[in-house]
């Protein structure tokens, strides 16, 4: 099965926490896209802007997943994320092959209990719960997946 | 013409602002979907008749506006508690309801793209808009806004918006400082839908 890895991907850390993350998940038998992990060379000729070929790179891997695997740790869901989310959320709509939205949180701050942060931007996680879960481990995100994937294969042995 | 005005309006000073910017639109007769003037969409009729028996509105003020629109004011001012009306909280499968329904209706998205980040609520917002235009020719694409002095600065180098939520925007409209362009495309996008009925 294809995910699409979606989280803030903007320092070194950052890079390596979802890396490693995906290493997991291809142990699993899972498939990420990583957006990070996509060549950035520069192809001689090619006039598009960055955002362009940021975009085309990443929307492409999005419409080609079956699911999406976001981290929505942080003050905010960092607003590439929570835009790909959105789009995963529509293209999903009209597509039987995308499973849905997975977001992994343990952030302190934006947990439901009482505390410093401001919780979850409401329309965020209304479109997750609507898509998929919220689940605050890998272990847990990963066992959802696995579910999807295993129905994806159910389906297909079917037809 | 409908457009869906999408933005950080967590605070008074952001409502305050995208109020002023809707009402512009307005007066140029297009039919604009403000997120945080839904709030009042929550106010079951019981509340009216509620505040009226405990004699928060009077009668005779449901001549001069909407009992929902007097009783949202009370609960928005201080002077009643949304709970001791009856008037059931907001919760995120809610307000993803009421706000999907205003943004799949809609023909364009306005969306405020000042903050340290584009708000997350707002990016998503773009990522379900756009997805959808791709499917829907009455959709006719999303402006981002942009009035921060420090994104202002960065104009030439796209604002220095993350290069994602810019590349979407771009591929279906553009982002400015200047709200009068906005207002022109609108309202040539509002001329191209009349033209394709």
């Amino acid at each position: 099965m294809k995910i699409y890895f979606a989280g803030p991907l903007f320092t070194p850390y950052e890079r390596d926490y979802i890396s490693q993350c995906a290493r997991v998940l291809r142990q699993h038998g899972i498939d990420p896209f990583v957006p990070h992990e996509g060549a950035k060379v520069e192809v001689p000729g090619d006039t598009r802007s960055r955002p362009k070929r940021c975009f085309d790179n990443d929307f492409n891997a999005i419409a080609a997943s079956n699911a999406m695997l976001a981290i929505v740790n942080g003050p905010e869901v960092d607003d590439g994320t929570a835009c790909e989310i959105g789009i995963f959320y529509a293209l999903m709509q009209k597509d039987p092959t995308k499973k849905g939205i997975v977001a992994l949180h343990d952030d302190w701050r934006t947990n439901d209990s009482p505390g410093e942060g401001k919780g979850l931007n409401a329309f965020v996680l209304g479109c997750i719960r609507k898509a998929g879960v919220v689940c605050h481990s890998l272990d847990e995100a990963i066992a959802q997946l696995e579910a999807w994937q295993e129905e994806l294969a159910s389906g297909r042995r079917a037809s | 013409m409908k457009v869906y005005f999408a933005g950080p309006l967590f605070t008074p000073c952001v409502r305050q602002t995208i109020a002023e910017q809707a009402a512009i639109l307005r007066h140029h007769g297009i039919d604009v979907f403000v997120p945080h003037e839904q709030n009042k969409r929550r106010v079951p009729p019981e509340a009216v008749a509620r505040a009226i028996d405990l004699g928060l509105i009077r009668q005779e003020d449901l001549a001069g506006r909407p009992g929902v629109d007097l009783v949202w004011d009370l609960v928005r001012n201080g002077f009643a508690k949304a709970e001791d009306l009856g008037i059931p909280p907001a919760t995120p499968e809610s307000v993803f309801e009421v706000d999907y329904g205003g943004l799949s209706a809609a023909n364009a998205v306005v969306a405020l793209l000042d903050g340290t980040q584009v708000d997350d609520g707002t990016a998503c917002e773009i990522g379900v808009f756009y997805a959808e235009m791709r499917t829907d020719p009455s959709k006719k694409g999303i402006l981002g806004y942009v009035t921060d002095s420090r994104s202002v600065r960065k104009a030439e180098h796209g604002y220095g918006l993350n290069l994602f939520v810019l590349g979407v925007i771009e591929e279906c409209g553009w982002v400015t400082h200047d709200f009068s362009r906005i207002v022109a495309q609108l309202i040539a996008w509002g001329a191209e839908l009349q033209a394709d009925r």
